[in-house]
C-alpha cells in the first residue's frame, strides 16, 4: 500500500503514532494542515482514484464521538451504538456505500482514541444507570474496516483494555480483512466480538474487489476461534443470482468447517440495498457489474432494494440453511429489513 | 469535429502552422476553423474561458463531438519537471473563497490532476494550498470542462508544465519558450489522434448496436421512446449477465413473432419486452405468476384485478361491475374462492419450493 500524500493536523506533528506512520511511509509527501476538513471532502475526488493515488489523513475526530446505530443494526432488544475512528477503506467492494458517502476515497485515521474511549465509558455508564445489568453494544467499522489497518493504527490494545473494564458493554470489530496479527497478540474477551463479512466465493471474486479471498477469511476465522476469540458473521449484502441458494449452502458448509455453528456468536443476513445516491455511484463506477441492472425498486425506507417477495424469499432461504446447519435461530438477525 | 481550446495564441502556434485555420466570423475574435477542427483562443482566466467556450459550444454544438483544452500549466507536484506533458485526469477549481466542490474527470488521462485558479498563483503559501488538491495549476481548464459538461460533450486536457514547484517566479510569462512548448503539445496531440483512430477494445460497446437496431427497426415491431430505452437496458442486462447470446436473442424474436401471430406492432413490442424481462429476471416472473394464480378466481369472474407492480405493497385492487343479481352472486363466489392469505404469503417471500 502506498499513500501519495499524508496530511497531518499540525498539532499532531509530534504524536508518536504520526511519527511511526510517517516513518513507515517515508516516500509519501507530508503536508501539514490545520484540520482535516480543510482538505478532505472539499473537492469531489472520484471514488475510483483510490486505485491509483490514495492519500492518508491523520487527525482527531471532533463532534459526536459515539452515535446511536440505525434501527435493525444488530441483535434486537439491545441498544447499539457505533463509534468512528476512521473514514474509508482500502478495499473496493463494488456495492459499498462509502462510494456515495464521503466525497473522497482517501483514508482518514483519527488518533484520539482516548477521547473516544471516554465517550464509550460515559454512554455505558448512562445506559447502566437507566437499565442496570442490560447489555450495550458498540460497533467499530461503520465507515472503515476494523482490522485492515490495525498493524498501522495500533488501537486494539486500547479498546481491549477499555472493554475489559466494561463487562456489560460489547464491542464488535467488523472486517473483511485477515489482518489478525495485532489481534492475536491480545487476550480474547467475551465481550469483544470479531465479525467477518462473508459471501460465496464467486461473489467475493466479482464484488469484494481487493479483499482477501473466502478461503483466507475462513482460515482467519478458524485461527481466531481456536484462540478463543468470539466470532460473529455477516452474510450481508446477499446478491441474488440463479444459484443463490446453492452457493449459500456451500458457503455455510465451508464456514461450519472453520467455525462450528454453535460457536457463532451471531449472524446477520441482509440483502443488497443502496441509497439513491450510492446506487447512482455504483452504476457510474461499476457499469459492467452483473448486479447493477437487477430489477431493483424503491422500498419502504426509500432505499433501492430487490422487490419485497424476492428479498424476503432470499432471507428466508438463507435463514433456513443456517438453522439446518445448526445455528440457533435466536442468533440470526435480519439486518436493515422491516419487520 | 473537435474543438481545441487554448488560452493564448502562443500555445496554439504549432497547431496554426500544422493545419490551415481560417478565422470564423463570430461575436468575438479568436475562433478559427480547419477541415477537422475548431480552434478557440479564449484569453487568460476562467471567466473568459467559460464565456467563450459556452458561446462556441452553443453555436456549433451540432458539429462538435469532443472538446480538448491544450496549454501550459504550473507544476505543484515536486516530482514534475518543466516540459513534462500531462493528459489531465481530474479538473478542480479554486476560487477566492476556497476550492470548488464540483470536479470533472476525463476518461483519457494519466494519474495527474489539475486545479484551475481564479488568479495568477505567485506565492509559495498559495501554491502549498493548491498542491493539496492537484499536481498542476492552470487558469482555464475547469471552465472548459464545465462548459463541455453543460453540452454533454466529452472533454480532455493536454498540458505542458511551464514552471515547477521550485520556481521562484511561478507564473512568469513564457513567451520565449512558447514556440517550443507548442510544438511538444502538437506532437503529443498528434500521437493521441493516431491512437484514437485505432479502436480500443475497452471502448467498444458491450453489445453490438446492430442487434438493438435490428430489433428496433424490425418491420413487425414498433417501439415508443421509453420502450426503446427499456429495450436498451434489457439487452445490456442480458449481455452483462450472459443470459442469452445475440444469436439466441434473435432466435427468440423469430419464435416469438411466429407464435404471436396477428397483433399490432405496438402490442408485439410490449410483449417482446416482457419476454426479455422474463429471461433477465426469472424470479420476478415467477413471483408475478404466483400472484396471477392467486388472483385467478377474481379474474375468471370478470373482475379487473391489479396489484403493486413494484411488488412492495401487499394489496390487490378489484374492480367489478354488478348489473344484476347473477353478477353479484358470481362476485360473492369469486371473493369466497379468493384467498388473500396467498397474496400475503407471496409478499412474505413464501414462494414454494419449486423456484
Amino acid at each position: 500500500m502506498i499513500f501519495e500524500k499524508i496530511f497531518i493536523e499540525e498539532h499532531l506533528k509530534d504524536h508518536p503514532k504520526v511519527l511511526e506512520i510517517t516513518k513507515r511511509f517515508a516516500r509519501s509527501e507530508l503536508k501539514y494542515i490545520k484540520k482535516i476538513e480543510d482538505v478532505f471532502g472539499r473537492v469531489k475526488k472520484p471514488y475510483l482514484q483510490k486505485r491509483t493515488n490514495l492519500n492518508l489523513f491523520l487527525g482527531e475526530k471532533k463532534g459526536q464521538l459515539v452515535k446511536p446505530a440505525p434501527p435493525a443494526y444488530g441483535l434486537s432488544g439491545e441498544p447499539h451504538y457505533y463509534f468512528v475512528h476512521a473514514y474509508n477503506c482500502i478495499y473496493e467492494c463494488n456495492y459499498c456505500y462509502l462510494q456515495g458517502y464521503f466525497q473522497s476515497p482517501d483514508i482518514v485515521l483519527f488518533l484520539n482514541h482516548d477521547e473516544i474511549g471516554e465517550e464509550i465509558k460515559r454512554v455505558t455508564q448512562e445506559h447502566s444507570n437507566l437499565h442496570p445489568g442490560q447489555k450495550i453494544w458498540f460497533h467499530a467499522g461503520e465507515y472503515s474496516d476494523s482490522l485492515a489497518l490495525t498493524h498501522l493504527t495500533g488501537e486494539l490494545p486500547h479498546y481491549f483494555k477499555l472493554f475489559s473494564e466494561l463487562p456489560n458493554a460489547y464491542l464488535e470489530l467488523r472486517t473483511k480483512s485477515v489482518n489478525i496479527k495485532e489481534l492475536i497478540k491480545l487476550t480474547p474477551l467475551k465481550n469483544v466480538i470479531v465479525s467477518f463479512s462473508l459471501a460465496p466465493e464467486h461473489r467475493t471474486k466479482v464484488n469484494d474487489l481487493k479483499t482477501p479471498n473466502l478461503k483466507a477469511r475462513l482460515e482467519a476465522i478458524r485461527e481466531l476461534h481456536d484462540k478463543g476469540f468470539p466470532i460473529g458473521i455477516h452474510f450481508d449484502p446477499i446478491i441474488y443470482d440463479d444459484h443463490v441458494e446453492e452457493s449459500y449452502r456451500e458457503l455455510i458448509d465451508s464456514l461450519t468447517l472453520a467455525l462450528p455453528a454453535e460457536a457463532i456468536s451471531y449472524i446477520s443476513i441482509g440483502v443488497v440495498r443502496f441509497t439513491k445516491n450510492v446506487y447512482h455511484q455504483v452504476i457510474k463506477n461499476y457499469p459492467e457489474s452483473d448486479f447493477v441492472l437487477d430489477d431493483f425498486v424503491k422500498s419502504f425506507d426509500n432505499k433501492i432494494r430487490y422487490n419485497r417477495p424476492m428479498r424476503l424469499w432470499i432471507l428466508g432461504k438463507v435463514k433456513n440453511l443456517l438453522v439446518n446447519a445448526g445455528v440457533p435461530l435466536e442468533r440470526i438477525y435480519e439486518c436493515m429489513e422491516e419487520e | 469535429m473537435k474543438l481545441l481550446v487554448f488560452a493564448h495564441r502562443g500555445e496554439a502556434q504549432a497547431f496554426f502552422n500544422h493545419w490551415n485555420f481560417s478565422p470564423v466570423d463570430f461575436f468575438f475574435t479568436g475562433l478559427f476553423k480547419s477541415h477537422r477542427y475548431y480552434l478557440l483562443i479564449t484569453g487568460e482566466g476562467p471567466k473568459d474561458a467559460s464565456e467563450k467556450s459556452v458561446a462556441v459550444l452553443s453555436a456549433f454544438k451540432d458539429e462538435l463531438d469532443e472538446v480538448i483544452n491544450i496549454g501550459i500549466a504550473g507544476g505543484l507536484n515536486p516530482k514534475l519537471s518543466i516540459g513534462d506533458l500531462i493528459w489531465v485526469r481530474s479538473s478542480y477549481a479554486h476560487g477566492m473563497k476556497g476550492p470548488e466542490f464540483k470536479s470533472y474527470t476525463t476518461s483519457f488521462h494519466q494519474n495527474l490532476d489539475c486545479i484551475t485558479a481564479t488568479h495568477r498563483v505567485t506565492g509559495p503559501e498559495e501554491r502549498e494550498v493548491l498542491s493539496s488538491f492537484a499536481d498542476i495549476v492552470d487558469r482555464e481548464l475547469w471552465s472548459v470542462m464545465s462548459a463541455a459538461h453543460l453540452f454533454s460533450l466529452p472533454a480532455y486536457s493536454l498540458k505542458i508544465v511551464s514552471d515547477d514547484s521550485r520556481s521562484s517566479d511561478f507564473c512568469k510569462l513564457v513567451k520565449e519558450e512558447a514556440p517550443e512548448w507548442s510544438k511538444k503539445l502538437l506532437s503529443a496531440f498528434l500521437e493521441y489522434e493516431k491512437k484514437e483512430s485505432t479502436v480500443s477494445p475497452a471502448l467498444t460497446p458491450l453489445r453490438s448496436p446492430i442487434l438493438e437496431d435490428k430489433i428496433l427497426t424490425h418491420e413487425k415491431l414498433y417501439f415508443t421512446t421509453s420502450q426503446a430505452r427499456r429495450l436498451h437496458t434489457l439487452l445490456r442486462g442480458i449481455d452483462i449477465k450472459k443470459t442469452l447470446s445475440e444469436k439466441e436473442v434473435l432466435h427468440l424474436l423469430q419464435e416469438f413473432l411466429s407464435a404471436e401471430g396477428e397483433r399490432t406492432p405496438k402490442e408485439l413490442s410490449k410483449l417482446f419486452l416482457a419476454l426479455l424481462d422474463e429471461k433477465l429476471n426469472p424470479l420476478k416472473t415467477k413471483i408475478k405468476n404466483r400472484i396471477s394464480e392467486a388472483i385467478a378466481p377474481l379474474a375468471e369472474a370478470g373482475a379487473q384485478v391489479s396489484y403493486d407492480q413494484e411488488l412492495e405493497q401487499d394489496y390487490v385492487q378489484v374492480s367489478f361491475q354488478i348489473r344484476n343479481a347473477k353478477d353479484q352472486k358470481k362476485m360473492i363466489l369469486a371473493l369466497e374462492q379468493f384467498n388473500y392469505q396467498k397474496i400475503k404469503d407471496i409478499f412474505q417471500g413464501n414462494l414454494g419450493d419449486d423456484l
